[in-house]
């Protein structure tokens, strides 16, 4: 794994052996070039000091010489005896330990050579040379101002000086006085130099070897060096003396290159020794920089694993001032303020912007640890009326204020277990069922609360709610259902205009029940579970009874009786309302028909949908069903809600007012729950007002409604049309439209809708209705 | 013997000398130029007796130099080695047949008549070494040195054949000498062409700055 410690410290690895070789590089190479360096110097020191050496000893000859040619006594004896000469040169020979002392005299003789030789013994030895009454052989040299010179003398080669022996200005003869460049020399400069010395000369063309401190040398070795070459594993340097053409000495001057740099070598060895622990060194302190960087790393990923998996109450704890310790720092704020955010948006998630109320998802959760607890609660279902009214009149800032405002007095009840607001103008209260609380008694809580107008801005809003109530377990037992099921009540509060509804199984037209009766009323139809009832609608002028409207039952065979606004409902929405309505419309005349032949006249008014008018051949089916069972146009009533004309009303008023002029009665159904526009009906092709019951219902107590009732029937009477009130419950209402000059009324007091042949034996018993 | 019957000979011919005329040498080089301070000395070819040339040659030692440089003399001749300066000489001559050393006080002479051999005389003094001085000893009464002009005028001789021989310690000559035959009846005016050259003489000076002493 390439982890970050593994990378810093690979880097540093890396860094060092760089660093380290390039300091190896650098010291190689200063070692080499000191080498180097070291190997010239020491060379050129070496022939510096030879020709120091060689020169000195030259000088000193002649130095040497000249003192001997000015003494006297070898002048007074130069043309004298042999024997008195030979000694006077050998004391001055032995003063300065020359190997060669030579006389010459004036014309160019050889008079007296002394040559120091080794005898058999080992012993120095003077001897007198073999050139004595010789010509001397180089006789150019007497002339030239030149005094040193290389001579050879047998195999010995000798750097000599010459001095002339003057008497005034006559020269009378020459001293000599010379060395022997011999193995004692080459020794005397090995000492010095520590580098072994040849020494060769060229007689002519050939080389000779002559003397060297080294007793294996060897001439080609000593030509090689000479030439300038450098034998290998050598260090070596040349230097030729010429004299003159005739004679060169040549010198050698070496070493075994080992030798010289053997002390460089140890250094060597000590250098890497100490650069190899330098290196390790090096490395395990990189190794724990490494380390030591990324402990705090390696805690702040640990760290942030932990955050990952939503723990945020741990935190970090780097000892470090360092970026890293700032960052541990950094994290651990970031934590706090992610938890903060987190919080936040936790309670986003559960709490309603608008009022800070928790939302749908609380009343979730609340539900089903209610459910699991098997607590017996009541769900209720607030919906605040006229808020649509005043976000459009007053705007929406009001609208959001009175939401607030009912939030809050809504949470001071303490009655509830939990307050949720969880739409627009939605609120739900959760309440513990138990012996101390009654719903009645919350719902009074409720509306007690709420009682008291709010003013805004000097405006009188009041704070009316409608509620839904469900419970579990008595309506249900799972949670998800309880909601709907209050939401089902509220819904038909809505519809009833009551404030409060208590769910009951009639509500919920969407029930899983419902779903079924989608299916089986198709069946229904055929398998003739459908019935037809008729209530009677009086005639309130001659107290008879006239006109009946028809009514379908449905008879499930597993659910008994179903109310018509059950499935009249699913009908519409699944497309079968025609059907159904042309199975009622043809039994209806069906049974004109047979109460004719009992001598009853009876006018049958069927209810029309809003659907069944958007039916393009509604209209042809009404007439051919009509001309086909001969039954006269004017004894059929076609009831149709206000409602349904609001769709589409041209195309609604144009298929109405084809029924009106077949001959048809047109009546509106409900009238006064909906729009009741007058302007609309005085359009409507219709003959006559069905007064909804809820008018009608409490006419004997409400003087409102009586008004109502007096001038909707005046209104209708007015314009041409009869009214039909429905709802009649008692006499008081019954005598009371009959007063009124109302047309017809229907309701319990005067019969139930009954089956048809139940109806018939009614109509036929019934007497005549006498009004007070 | 020898030179007992050569003053014989001079002191019977002194009379004809005295009248005589005298020859007239010059000594030029190949230059024509006069080369001074050469020993010019006439040796006879033929039979001829010369009379002795008594006189006494004076050797100087002065300023730390041999004055003259050149001296001749006839073999027999006194020469008188004089002293002139206030320190003492160790006059010598270690080479050749005419060897002697001997050291003269300041302000001393020293005679010497005991040359016994004709030739150069190379003399030194053993104090100071650079003092050169040459004593050429010839067997004849006829010698000289030219003049700065490189004249030399000498009585003139019975006339025969002659030797004139012309010598100089520096003339690059075998011998450092020249020669040439001369015939004296017919000229009394010779003049000699030297084609060797004459070698550097060496200066009578200390080479040494030796200066901190001026009386030595």
């Amino acid at each position: 794994m390439k982890s970050l410690q593994t990378k810093i410290f690979l880097f540093f690895v890396l860094l060092l052996l760089l660093v380290q070789a390039i300091a190896l590089w650098t010291i190689v190479e200063g070692n080499k070039s000191q080498e180097r360096q070291e190997i010239t110097n020491r060379l050129s020191t070496a022939k510096t000091i030879f020709n120091a050496q060689f020169n000195s000893r030259r000088d000193y000859l002649t130095a040497f010489a000249e003192t001997a040619a000015k003494d006297y006594g070898i002048k007074q004896v130069f043309e004298d005896e042999l024997r008195s000469l030979l000694v006077a040169m050998n004391n001055h020979r032995k003063r300065i330990d020359a190997d060669l002392a030579m006389a010459i005299s004036a014309k160019g003789m050889v008079t007296a050579q002394l040559v120091l030789g080794k005898n058999q013994a080992g012993e120095s030895k003077v001897k007198q040379g073999s050139e004595r009454e010789q010509a001397f052989r180089f006789p150019h040299w007497l002339e030239s101002q030149e005094q040193s010179h290389l001579y050879v003398l047998g195999d010995s080669v000798y750097q000599i000086s010459l001095s002339p022996m003057n008497v005034g200005a006559k020269t009378i003869g020459w001293l000599a006085f010379g060395f022997e460049i011999n193995q004692e020399l080459a020794q005397h400069f090995l000492d010095i130099t520590q580098l072994h010395t040849d020494f060769a000369i060229k007689v002519g063309d050939e080389w000779r070897l002559i003397a060297s401190s080294n007793a294996t040398a060897q001439l080609d070795f000593t030509k090689q060096v000479v030439n300038g070459e450098t034998p290998n594993d050598y260090i070596a340097i040349g230097h030729l003396v010429d004299e003159a053409g005739q004679l060169q000495l040549a010198l050698a001057m070496y070493g075994l290159r080992a030798d010289i740099v053997a002390v460089l070598q140890e250094q060597w060895w000590q250098f890497l020794i100490l650069t190899f622990i330098t290196l390790l060194l090096s490395l395990s302190v990189a190794y724990i920089i490494a380390a030591s960087i990324t402990k705090p790393v390696k805690q702040l990923v640990k760290q942030a694993k932990i955050v990952a998996s939503g723990d945020y109450h741990q935190t970090v704890n780097v000892n470090d001032s360092s970026e890293l310790g700032q960052l541990a720092n950094e994290f651990n704020a970031m934590q706090s303020a992610v938890l903060s955010r987190e919080k936040a948006i936790t309670h986003r998630a559960n709490h309603d912007p608008l009022t800070d109320l928790p939302n749908r998802s609380v009343l979730k959760t609340a539900l089903q640890n209610l459910a699991e607890r098997k607590q017996a609660f009541t769900v209720f279902h607030l919906n605040l009326s006229r808020l649509k009214d005043v976000n459009e009149t007053l705007g929406h800032d009001v609208g959001d204020w009175l939401i607030k405002a009912a939030a809050l007095r809504l949470s001071t009840l303490d009655e509830f277990q939990l307050l949720c607001h969880i739409g627009a103008d939605e609120f739900v209260l959760l309440a513990e069922i138990n012996e101390h609380s009654s719903s009645e008694l919350l719902v009074s809580r409720i509306h007690q609360v709420l009682e008291d107008n709010c003013e805004y801005q000097g405006i009188n809003l009041q704070l009316q709610v409608r509620i839904g109530i469900a419970s579990v377990p008595e309506h249900c037992h799972d949670t998800k259902s309880v909601l709907q099921m209050a939401d089902t009540a509220l819904h038909h509060s809505h519809k009833v205009s009551q404030l409060v509804q208590v769910y009951h199984q009639g509500l919920d037209v969407n029930s899983v029940e419902r779903l079924n009766l989608i299916n089986d009323l198709k069946d229904a139809i055929i398998d003739d579970q459908l019935e037809l009832h008729f209530q009677p609608k009086l005639d309130l002028s001659t107290g008879i009874v006239t006109h009946v409207e028809a009514l379908v039952r449905w008879r499930h065979p597993t659910l008994g009786m179903v109310p018509p606004d059950n499935f009249i409902h699913i009908a519409e929405q699944t497309g079968q309302i025609n059907a159904l309505t042309h199975w009622v419309f043809i039994n209806s005349l069906k049974q004109y028909k047979a109460w004719c032949e009992v001598g009853l006249n009876i006018s049958v008014a069927v209810n029309i949908s809003a659907e069944n008018l958007k039916s393009p051949d509604f209209y042809e089916f009404i007439c051919q069903s009509v001309d086909k069972h001969q039954v006269p146009a004017d004894k059929v009533t076609l009831e149709v809600t206000e409602s349904a004309v609001v769709d589409d009303p041209e195309a609604a008023i144009a298929i109405l007012q084809q029924f009106k002029d077949r001959g048809m009665r047109i009546s509106i159904d409900d009238y006064g729950t909906g729009y009741s526009s007058l302007a609309q009906l005085k359009q409507l092709p219709v003959h006559e007002l069905k007064i909804d019951k809820s008018f009608v219902q409490r006419l004997c107590e409400d003087e409102d409604d009586r008004i109502i009732v007096r001038s909707t029937i005046e209104l209708a009477h007015n314009m041409g049309l009869s009214v039909v009130a429905e709802g009649i419950e008692d006499e008081f209402a019954l005598n009371w439209l009959a007063k009124n000059k109302c047309e017809l009324a229907q309701g319990y007091f005067i019969s139930r809708p009954k089956p048809a042949k139940e109806l018939t034996t009614w109509l036929l018993e019934k007497k005549v209705y006498a009004f007070e | 013997m020898r030179s007992l019957s050569l003053n014989i000979l001079i002191l019977c011919c002194l009379p004809y000398y005295a009248i005589a005329e005298n020859i007239n040498i010059n000594v030029v080089d190949n230059a024509n130029k006069a080369l001074p301070d050469m020993v010019v000395y006439l040796q006879p070819e033929d039979d001829i007796s010369l009379p002795f040339n008594e006189q006494i040659v004076e050797v100087g030692q002065f300023d730390r130099s041999f004055t003259p440089y050149i001296s001749v003399m006839q073999l027999g001749n006194k020469v008188i080695f004089k002293n002139k300066d206030d320190i003492t000489h160790h006059i010598y001559s270690p080479i050749g047949d005419n060897k002697f050393s001997f050291k003269i006080n300041a302000g001393e002479s020293q005679i010497k008549r005991d040359f016994q051999q004709t030739g150069e005389v190379a003399m030194g003094c053993n104090i100071h070494d650079w003092m050169s001085g040459y004593l050429l000893i010839v067997d004849t009464p006829l010698f000289g040195k030219t003049n700065e002009n490189g004249m030399l005028d000498l009585p003139m001789p019975p006339a025969g054949k002659y030797q004139l021989i012309v010598w100089h310690p520096q003339l690059d000559a075998t011998n450092n000498r020249v020669y040439q035959s001369i015939d004296l009846s017919e000229q009394k005016q010779v003049t000699i062409k030297i084609d060797n050259k004459i070698l550097k003489i060496s200066e009578q000076k200390n080479q040494e700055d030796f200066d901190f002493l001026s009386d030595y």
